[in-house]
């Protein structure tokens, strides 16, 4: 027995039994072994190994002469790894080298928790130790760290101002209300005064403190979009494309106002309310012991109660809130398709069907708001109920005469100050959780590696046009390899169109010469040059695309066109408008290059559009030019028009093309095939049709489309 | 007179489509099932116009349920390894024991759902729930993204679940489910 390439988990058997099974792959055969099962197979002959997804369970099985075999199956928990294994034993039969890294899998659960790590990550919401985090974010805010200190500062003068109250009311009561002689009237003013002075104060506080909260949060805030959307620029295609457009938008945008929210209004709170719990605390059992126990024992209690009642409550408002979101969604399907309802005479049934969900909705709402009107008044009472103590306790002792009038409405007022904490309190764990959850996820992004990064001896490099791929290798994130063993050589100046079904690989190919990704395995070398090796911002802005969807950007015709290069002259922007084909409609719009196009402005057709793209390619006079299904969209006519233009674009420069229209090729100095990963065929039309290859069949194929009556409009559109 | 003729035309005419859709079915009597490697294998006769008959064979075919919520051993689409119909299984009946045991063994790996017979717990944190279950497969945990999106309830009585990884689970009947078990799951139908 050889060396051990990887080792695989599995677990489920032939007749749906839960075992527990292990996969070891060596070099020479595969061992099973599961249970009593124990089973050897050797790798000769093993033409490929493939990972089939059921829909409740997945099979990694491997092909040979004489069929597929089944090597082991598992659950759905399995389907990353049987996939990542088969994708690897894939290219070891390709000749690959297998390493150390082989042996591990992503996992995608926590080891210590079990339970999911976040979506598209390896961070476990519970177990990743968040100080580490919380330190770093502390550095992050330095900016505005003078204003989140002033406004703790205000939180807690705030909170001692509040104290002061009750003790000035007492005062005002004991002293001048109920006094035995009638004090003097500038004195019982004095204290009006005063009451009025802290009143102020309070209030002027809070205007200072919301001043300081927001530039505090404000400054946090753009530190921290700042540095994430740098990351998320710098970050490599495939690390990006990786996760949606909308949750990177998520990140960038609600996640840091959450920790915004957090470090501006509840760090400053949490301080306030601990503070008064404490300091009210203290106040009372400094006073009399026995009543601050009266007050503060039924507290806990009443912290339970709360908590247990939205405990109970929490999930059916979730219910509530979840058939009302049917509810809405049910509104907008038929009013979207009325014209479908009224055409099939539906009426009456979607009536049905809306008064159905109408009413579950309504039935939901009404259990919950008698769950709420029955509960709630119980726990508000359990709430209040140190103030009953209170009130019995402190009525003996005003009656014995221990106790003043004016104490009592001063410590009415702290017991009624005591529970407003703690309600406040017990809400705290879930924000504080929702916070933590916001900031690893925006850290998660921070923290990425940047793996399509330039190397350390990067060098600046002026291309001359030459291209090779050797034995390279390519899948996108544990799915099946896209390219397997390609070799190439594209020489200066030539035109290569790639051609073969959809899923072929083309695009792929495409993608790595751009070094939107690495490969794999194998090297990619430009003039001899390996592609890791040369800085990614002297290789772009050697390479112009022009690629189907043109995306252009919001602003006007000028700026699209100069996207590639800003610094370019008037003169060189027309020349390369006029080039394309662009000039021409350009100057019959009233505002000319300074119309404003993309999502809100002026609509171009899609043909203008394709003629921008290929302006803005021209504008930057690449060495190496990419044309991925160019003009694909566009109507026959059109097409004919922008080839010319592309013609001009390509003279000269080596072009890497690709096509489903197979005419739009017609100009190319070679014609590669790819089918399913691998190079299948390359040489020029004719060759290729000499063959009667794959080409061929793709050639007759279309020919077979044109030629029928009324098709024509189908095969120049291909979907 | 001539509206009866025209309705009996229109009806052939609809009679028709069945044979415009070209569906290929298949049954006990021009599909024999075997089974190579482990694999549900065919052979198929075709009637060709003139009268003949050629066989089709396929060393691997692979079934997909058309309707897998609604019909479980109905409309199984049986195809090749590019996903292309070959055939459709009316109804597994339509074939004997044996043929029947290879469909039905090849169904149950693909479709593989466990049955939940009791929910031991079930519990809900940061928009994840995590449940306890025991089923036909023995003592279960999985855990759920969203969770009402994630239970299908089909009729009134049977519900799937689908786990955070694509797995399937089914209660196939609420009406039979302990009361415990029921109040959990409640909140979310």
């Amino acid at each position: 027995m050889e060396k051990c390439i990887t080792r695989i988990p599995f677990n489920l058997d032939g007749d749906n039994k839960t075992v527990k099974g292990q996969v070891e792959f060596y070099t020479d055969g595969l061992r099973i072994c599961a249970g009593d099962r124990k089973q050897w197979i050797p790798m000769e002959g093993i033409r490929e190994f493939q990972c089939t997804t059921g829909v409740g369970s997945v099979a990694l099985e491997l092909c040979r002469e004489d069929g597929d075999h089944l090597i082991c199956r598992g659950t759905m928990d399995c389907l990353t790894v049987f996939s990542a294994a088969s994708k690897r034993m894939n290219r070891f039969l390709d000749g690959a080298a297998p390493d150390e890294t082989w042996m591990h899998y992503k996992k995608a659960l926590c080891p210590k928790c079990h339970r999911p790590y976040l979506p598209d990550s390896e961070i476990c919401p519970r177990c990743t130790k968040k100080g580490g985090y919380l330190r770093r974010l502390w550095k992050m805010a330095r900016s505005s760290r003078g204003y989140i200190y002033l406004s703790v500062l205000i939180f807690i003068a705030v909170a001692a101002l509040n104290l002061v109250l009750p003790y000035l009311n007492r005062v005002l009561v004991d002293d001048y209300i109920k006094a035995e002689r009638l004090p003097a009237v500038s004195q019982y003013v004095l204290a009006v005064l005063m009451i009025l002075l802290v009143t102020f104060a309070v209030r002027l506080l809070g205007i200072f403190r919301n001043f300081a909260q927001v530039r505090a949060g404000t400054r946090l805030i753009v530190t921290l979009r700042q540095t994430l959307f740098q990351k998320i620029e710098a970050l490599s295609l495939s690390k990006v494309s990786k996760r949606t457009a909308g949750e990177l938008m998520n990140r960038v945008t609600q996640d840091s106002t959450q920790i915004q929210d957090f470090f501006t209004s509840d760090v400053g709170g949490l301080i306030e309310q601990i503070l008064t719990l404490v300091s009210l605390g203290i106040i009372l059992f400094v006073y009399d012991w026995r009543l601050a126990l009266m007050i503060l024992l039924p507290a806990p209690l009443a912290m339970l109660s709360h908590r247990l009642m939205w405990r109970f409550l929490r999930p059916r408002y979730n219910k509530q809130w979840w058939c009302g979101s049917r509810l809405y969604e049910t509104l907008y399907d038929i009013f979207s398709g009325i014209r479908v309802v009224k055409a099939f005479g539906m009426e009456k049934r979607e009536v049905d069907r809306y008064d159905k969900v109408n009413l579950r909705e309504t039935d939901v709402r009404i259990k919950n708001e008698t769950y709420f009107a029955v509960i709630s008044p119980v726990t508000n009472f359990l709430m209040g109920v140190g103030e009953f103590f209170l009130l019995y306790y402190v009525g003996n002792q005003i009656l014995d005469g221990t106790m003043t009038l004016g104490a009592m409405q001063q410590f009415s007022a702290y017991v009624a100050m005591i529970y407003g904490p703690l309600r406040w309190l017990s809400f705290m764990p879930r924000r504080l959780a929702r916070t933590m959850t916001s900031i690893v996820r925006v850290f998660d992004v921070l923290d990425e590696t940047e793996d399509v990064a330039d190397s350390a001896n990067a060098v600046e490099k002026s291309i001359v046009g030459n291209i090779r791929l050797e034995n390279v290798s390519f899948g996108y994130e544990d799915a099946k390899d896209v390219l397997r063993k390609v070799n190439l050589e594209i020489k200066p100046g030539e035109m290569i169109g790639i051609v073969g079904r959809s899923g072929a690989g083309k695009s792929t190919l495409i993608n790595l010469v751009m070094r939107m990704y690495d490969p794999d395995d194998g090297v990619i070398r430009v003039d001899g040059t390996n592609l890791r090796e040369i800085s990614q911002q002297s290789l772009r802005s050697q390479i112009g695309a022009v690629l189907q969807e043109t995306f252009l950007f919001t602003g006007t015709l000028l700026q699209n066109i100069c996207y590639s290069k800003p610094d370019a002259t008037y003169e060189e922007v027309i020349t390369a408008a006029k080039l394309a084909g662009v000039h021409s409609f350009a100057v019959k719009l009233p505002d000319g290059y300074n119309t404003l196009v993309g999502e809100r402005g002026h609509t171009l057709s899609g043909g203008e559009r394709q003629r921008v793209a290929i302006a803005r390619a021209l504008l930057h006079n690449p060495k190496i030019l990419i044309l991925d299904e160019a003009t694909a969209s566009l109507d026959t006519e059109t097409e004919k028009d922008i080839q010319d233009a592309l013609q001009k674009l390509i003279a000269g420069r080596t072009t890497i093309a690709i096509a489903h229209r197979l005419s739009t090729l017609r100009n190319a100095t070679r014609l590669v095939v790819l089918d399913h990963g691998r190079v299948a065929e390359v040489g020029t039309h004719e060759e290729l049709l000499e063959r009667r290859g794959l080409y061929y069949e793709l050639v007759m194929a279309q020919r077979q489309m044109s030629k029928m009556p009324g098709a024509l409009e189908t095969t120049e559109q291909p979907a | 007179m001539e509206t009866k003729e025209a309705v009996t035309e229109t009806k052939k005419a609809i009679q028709e489509l069945s044979d415009v859709a070209e569906i290929r079915y298949l049954q006990g009597d021009n599909t024999e099932i075997f089974q190579k490697n482990g694999f549900p294998a065919a052979r198929i006769r075709i009637r060709q116009e003139d009268g003949s008959e050629t066989v089709e064979v396929h060393d691997r075919i692979w079934l997909h349920r058309s309707f897998p919520f609604d019909l479980l051993e109905a409309y199984i689409s049986v195809q090749n390894k590019d996903q292309e119909e070959i055939g459709l299984i009316r109804s597994l009946d339509a074939f004997d024991a044996d043929a029947r045991e290879i469909l039905q063994k090849e169904l149950d790996q693909k479709y593989y759902t466990p049955k939940i017979t009791r929910i031991l717990s079930l519990k809900e944190a940061h928009g994840y729930s995590f449940w306890n279950v025991e089923s036909d497969a023995g003592a279960l945990q999985f855990t759920l993204q969203d969770t009402f999106r994630s239970l299908l309830r089909v009729g009134e009585d049977k519900v799937y679940v689908t786990d955070n990884y694509g797995n399937r689970y089914v209660i196939e009947s609420l009406a039979k489910l302990d009361r415990r078990s029921l109040r959990k799951i409640e909140l979310y139908l």
